[in-house]
């Protein structure tokens, strides 16, 4: 492609064109961006501690010792122990590994959903897009709330009423998203190209449009964690989340709340860790967003950075 | 009209509410706030099911008689009264009080008000305390008249009243909220309506926003106005940490039992500080088990699970506030003397039981789980016994928790296998906790559960000729009770709560009552 | 004007289409939980049940129930709540509405000014440290949990340093932790939003030809680069405007705050279907309104873009 003709598409059919010439520049700003490096390293370092921990602390997360109760920190109980004589330090770690399996196993479910029913609606346009965004808008328009208690309610507390009540809305935004950057892509040439060689659909949105939306699909992926991660937190502080012994960093943070005056070690440890996560998170898909947008190249030569 | 006063409220006119001046604030100093832990609901005792609502009606509504802070009854509405010899028959003359709106209180407006709990289309679910009365129960079935309820105004200030049998608390029962007469405009409507109704008790409702606040101010009419030093009360709906932080700050007088809990972990600080009350309540934490679930059927099984509890545990480390670890179910202060001491090794006792039942210890522990609704501390006690049961007797039972009113559904279809329970007494005296499991089918007992003897036990008290008498024949029906295990009793509630330094003389009584009508205000000299 | 009219018209008509839509979803969900509303602790006799689930018509054929709500949406009036049967669910929304929606405006005053000026800082000092500092701010504010982020500024503030009161809301100076709290959310949103909109529209060619004719940059920035970079910004902001209009649960309860927000949790626990019927309802007229307000807002800020216009 010349670069002549480049500058005649459209500013949204440029962002999603990947050209070649343009990995290495894009590879450099990901990995200069300090917020990116920060993440990382952040999450690393979670990673380790929820591997880790487990393997070598002498308690195991529900082990109950009720003369232990609310212990602060020492050395036998490097994070205290809880109201039931729990060493903090294992259910810290234990809630790290819960917090992120779901906040993944959530974004996941989201993407699929979300990237089927985008792709779908955005390929076909016309009456098919329409119904289906209008279908996607009624359901967003259900109070989340009311719509997260309802589905416990109906399913239970536990890890399947989260998910469930956590899917039922979330996708509607990744469907949103991947809509829009279909709908730009489909128009594009070499798809068009591939449709007049007789190419299938399915074929073509899985292997031409798919691969270029990737970028800020995986972008939106990053940011839906924490999302999911923090949607877990307010269930459990209602009541409806994970329930015990097993512990997510939510369902510790809600309980110790009562707890701030009198024991704040208890509030401290998960609170912290479950911000250092979501911060983690935020931070990566940030830099992410920012290092495969084409449009922030233009930035550095921005009239007001000197 | 409804369509534009739903519209009213969606424009920017909502700033108006932030400026609004709040009349509360304008109080006298003589103002007594409490908290609460959610909202009253409803101003009828026709309706009141939990210790708010009848703590709220029990200030505005006087009834026949007042339970004091030690427990004992006294007479409020009641002048005089005696009871024939049969003990079925007892008059009441009753005192010269007067509504809020300056209408006499009669004796036809008490025998009135006990007509339209038991025959209004309101059907009370507190109804079943008037059943006592000749006829309550049939006029509640409908077969017979108003006229023919044993309740009978003489003249109106006389009031006699007819029972079924003898009835030897019946006194204890004319003070709770069941009794309480109500004003003769509105016994049969719907609802009572808070803005139109006429209070008789100490106070009245000034203002009420749901789940916000009640204002309650003194009642000018109340027979006994010289005896109430208090001006204001307010029942401020608050979460209990909050509470707690404006307790401590002065801006809330009480936060705590009845109306509300202090959160466990402030227990121990308060307990340091010398702030937390407890006092004894007429109540019991137990755990119900299914007696026509499987292997719960057999009766070593069921003792085997009951002695194997760790109670003492449970109380000194999850709930905190002086509980006191039990296997008994009427709380031993109101005078029954505790059976033989349970002999029972609860390891040979399961022994015997997988004997019976004939399958194997792995089997029966798939059978068995523990439903509880899921709350902070309901979840604590339930990890607990679930580590006692594996500890002593090497049955791994499934905790399952439920919400709210799937696990009360639940309990009244009987589709649990062992459940927490509890009951606190509407007043106090033993029978209303050996009553809860007469029979099977009683709406509270929910354990398919019942013993002829048992039966046959609660009817002779009725007729004992003396409380001594009585005691003892209450006394072997609990032992026949506890010693078939269809509930395991775990421990006696108590109040804990906070009270500040100004407001004396206010307390509990056993039955969760505030006595708020002796208590003074004493504001320190600024 | 004529488009506006004409957007309006279709805008209604959709919106009943809508509402009718989520009033079904929300019917279907409420009859699907299992729990009895009338039920307690103490067991309820059944006959008493009976006889209110009479009342309330709720032995009726799912049909005649559904006709009765669809007729209750139509009238705006959802009749008693079940569990406080002296109170009407129209009275708990007006009497609760306000004041959350007073709060609601104060979090709003506080997060767009702040949200803004984060991030159009952020943006136009781009790669310096200030803009790390901002971006971390921001992002920090997401990463507590809502109810920790109440519960601290309650300690801290209320309680420690008694500069502000602790609970419910009898004067001016009651607003203030409850509209920071809820304004920490947007204002973190908004920065990010703004920052990254912001930095497209500054490498866009007209801000070269402003810069070039001369144009001082006091004038770009509010009528070149903000016009042009709310857009994304405000389509985030319709149902976050709803959202904190209708209240937040949490910091209404930690707050004690009689708004609307504390009503939605209790209505789903107590199984009280006129009240989750009439929150639902008015939650999504609020919502409509407000997405058309923004939809409005859009048009006028970039006149090329025309809703409904093809239709």
């Amino acid at each position: 492609m010349h670069t002549n003709d480049f500058e005649s598409i459209s500013p949204e059919e440029k962002s999603l064109y990947i050209a070649p010439h343009s990995e290495k520049v894009r590879k450099n700003l990901f990995f200069r961006h300090v917020g990116c490096i920060l993440g990382l390293s952040i999450f690393a370092l979670l990673a380790l501690f929820a591997i880790v921990v487990p393997a070598l602390s002498p308690y195991r997360y529900d082990e109950v010792h009720l003369a232990l109760k609310n212990v602060s920190p020492s050395s036998g109980h490097l994070l205290g122990t809880d109201d039931l004589g729990r060493d903090q330090l294992s259910r810290v770690a234990e809630g790290l590994r819960l917090s992120l399996a779901i906040g993944l196993l959530a974004a996941f479910l989201d993407l699929c959903i979300g990237l089927s029913w985008g792709a779908i609606s955005g390929f076909c346009g016309g009456m098919v897009d329409s119904i289906m965004m209008r279908t996607a808008d009624f359901i967003y328009s259900v109070p989340y709330l009311l719509s997260v208690l309802l589905v416990a309610a109906i399913v239970g507390p536990g890890l399947a009423s989260i998910l469930i009540a956590m899917c039922f809305v979330g996708w509607i935004q990744m469907a949103r998203l991947v809509r829009t950057q279909v709908l730009a892509t489909r128009r594009l040439d070499f798809v068009l190209a591939a449709r007049a060689l007789g190419v299938s659909p399915m074929r073509i949105v899985i292997r031409h449009i798919l691969p270029n939306i990737a970028g800020p699909t995986l972008a939106m992926l990053l940011l839906t964690i924490p999302h999911a991660i923090f949607t877990e937190a307010f269930l459990s502080f209602l009541g409806i989340g994970i329930q015990p012994p097993a512990a997510s960093l939510g369902s510790m943070t809600a309980d110790a709340l009562s707890a701030m005056r009198y024991y704040p070690w208890r509030l401290l440890a998960p609170a912290v860790t479950i911000s250092a996560t979501i911060l983690a998170f935020n931070l990566i898909g940030d830099g992410l967003r920012d290092a495969l947008d084409p449009k922030q190249k233009k930035c550095i030569e921005s009239p007001y950075a000197n | 009209m409804k369509m534009s006063s739903l519209l009213y409220a969606i424009p920017l006119i909502a700033l108006f509410g932030a400026c609004r001046t709040d009349h509360s604030k304008t109080s006298s100093n003589k103002t007594v706030s409490f908290a609460c832990d959610e909202d009253i609901g409803t101003i009828d005792p026709r309706k009141a099911r939990n210790l708010i609502t009848i703590n709220a009606c029990s200030l505005f509504f006087e009834g026949l008689f007042e339970t004091a802070s030690d427990g004992t009854i006294k007479p409020a509405l009641v002048g005089e009264y005696s009871i024939s010899p049969d003990q079925k028959i007892y008059t009441f003359t009753l005192r010269k009080a007067e509504w809020s709106d300056g209408l006499p209180i009669t004796a036809h407006d008490v025998v009135a008000s006990w007509q339209a709990a038991l025959s209004s289309p309101v059907r009370s679910p507190n109804a079943s305390m008037l059943f006592v009365i000749k006829n309550g129960r049939a006029l509640f079935d409908g077969s017979v008249a108003k006229e023919a309820l044993g309740a009978s105004a003489l003249n109106d200030h006389t009031l006699q009243v007819e029972l079924e049998q003898p009835v030897p608390y019946f006194l204890k029962l004319l003070a709770c909220h069941p009794f309480l007469p109500l004003p003769h405009v509105t016994q049969d409507s719907r609802e009572l309506e808070w803005r139109s109704c006429a209070y008789s008790g100490p106070f009245v409702v000034a203002s009420w926003k749901p789940s916000s606040e009640l204002i309650l101010r003194k009642n000018e009419h109340y027979w006994n106005r010289d005896r109430i030093q208090i001006d204001e009360v307010r029942f401020l709906v608050l979460d209990a940490g909050t509470a707690l932080t404006m307790f401590e700050t002065g801006e809330l007088d009480w936060a705590g039992s009845p109306m509300a809990t202090v959160p466990p972990d402030a227990i121990r600080a308060l307990k340091a500080s010398k702030k937390l009350h407890i006092l004894n309540a007429c109540g019991t934490q137990f755990i119900r088990a299914n007696c026509t679930h499987g292997p719960l059927a057999s009766k070593k099984l069921r003792q085997a699970l009951a002695a194997s509890i760790d109670r003492s545990n449970i109380c000194e480390h999850i709930m905190q506030g002086g509980h006191e670890p039990s296997a008994l179910l009427v709380p031993p202060h109101l005078g029954l003397c505790p059976g033989p001491e349970c002999t029972q090794e609860p390891k040979q006792a399961l022994e015997d039981a997988i004997k019976e039942l004939s399958i194997t210890k792995e089997e029966l522990a798939k059978t068995l789980s523990l439903s509880f609704p899921a709350k902070e501390r309901t979840q604590k006690i339930a990890l607990v016994l679930q580590q006692n049961w594996k500890e002593k007797l090497g049955l791994e039972i499934r905790l399952e928790p439920c919400e709210g009113k799937i696990f009360f559904e639940k309990l009244s279809k009987n589709d649990y296998c062992m459940a927490l329970g509890s009951w606190i007494a509407d007043f106090a005296d033993p029978i209303n906790f050996l009553e809860v499991f007469r029979r099977k089918d009683n709406g509270t007992n929910n354990t398919g559960w019942e013993n002829a003897r048992y039966q046959e036990l609660l009817l002779a008290s009725d007729n004992a000729p003396n409380q001594a008498a009585r005691a003892i024949l209450l006394g072997e029906a609990q032992n026949i009770l506890i010693d078939e295990a269809p509930i395991f009793p775990i421990f006696h509630f108590t109040y804990n709560f906070v009270c500040s330094d100004r407001v004396r003389g206010c307390s509990i009584s056993p039955t969760g009552l505030i006595t708020i009508k002796d208590a003074t205000i004493e504001d320190p000299m600024p | 004007m004529k488009y506006v009219l004409r957007f309006l018209v279709i805008r209604t008509g959709l919106c009943l289409i809508s509402l009718f839509v989520i009033a079904t979803v929300t019917f279907l969900l409420m009859k699907s939980i299992p729990g009895d509303p009338f039920q307690d602790e103490r067991g309820v006799s059944s006959e008493c049940i009976e006889q209110l689930k009479r009342f309330y018509g709720l032995n009726d054929s799912l049909f005649i129930q559904y006709g009765r709500y669809v007729k209750s949406i139509f009238c705006l009036d959802f009749g008693p709540s079940l569990k406080y049967p002296a109170i009407q669910v129209n009275d708990i929304i007006r009497e609760g509405f306000p004041i959350s929606a007073a709060l609601g405006l104060v979090a709003l005053a506080i997060a767009l000014p702040f949200g803004i000026l984060f991030g159009l800082l952020a943006a136009l000092y781009h790669g310096r440290g200030i803009d790390s500092l901002l971006r971390l701010l921001a992002v920090g504010g997401v990463s507590v949990p809502s109810f920790c982020m109440a519960s601290l500024l309650q300690f801290v503030f209320a309680y420690e340093l008694s500069l502000l009161p602790i609970a419910r809301f009898d004067s001016i100076a009651h607003m203030v932790l409850p509209a920071v709290t809820l304004a920490i959310g947007p204002i973190a949103i908004i920065s990010r939003l703004l920052r990254a909109s912001t930095l497209d529209v500054l490498g866009q060619p007209y801000i070269y030809t402003a810069r070039m004719k001369g144009l001082q940059r006091r004038h770009i920035i509010p009528y070149h680069v903000l016009k042009n970079a709310s857009l994304p910004v405000l389509s985030y902001l319709g149902p976050v405007i709803a959202n904190i209009l209708v209240g937040s649960f949490i910091v209404e309860r930690v707050f004690a705050i009689p708004g609307l927000g504390q009503w939605f949790v209790g209505a789903v626990l107590n199984r009280d279907y006129p009240l989750i019927g009439g929150l639902t309802i008015f939650y999504s007229i609020v919502l409509i309104i407000s997405h058309t307000i923004i939809d409005l807002l859009y048009t006028l800020l970039d006149p090329r873009v025309r809703i409904y216009a093809h239709e």
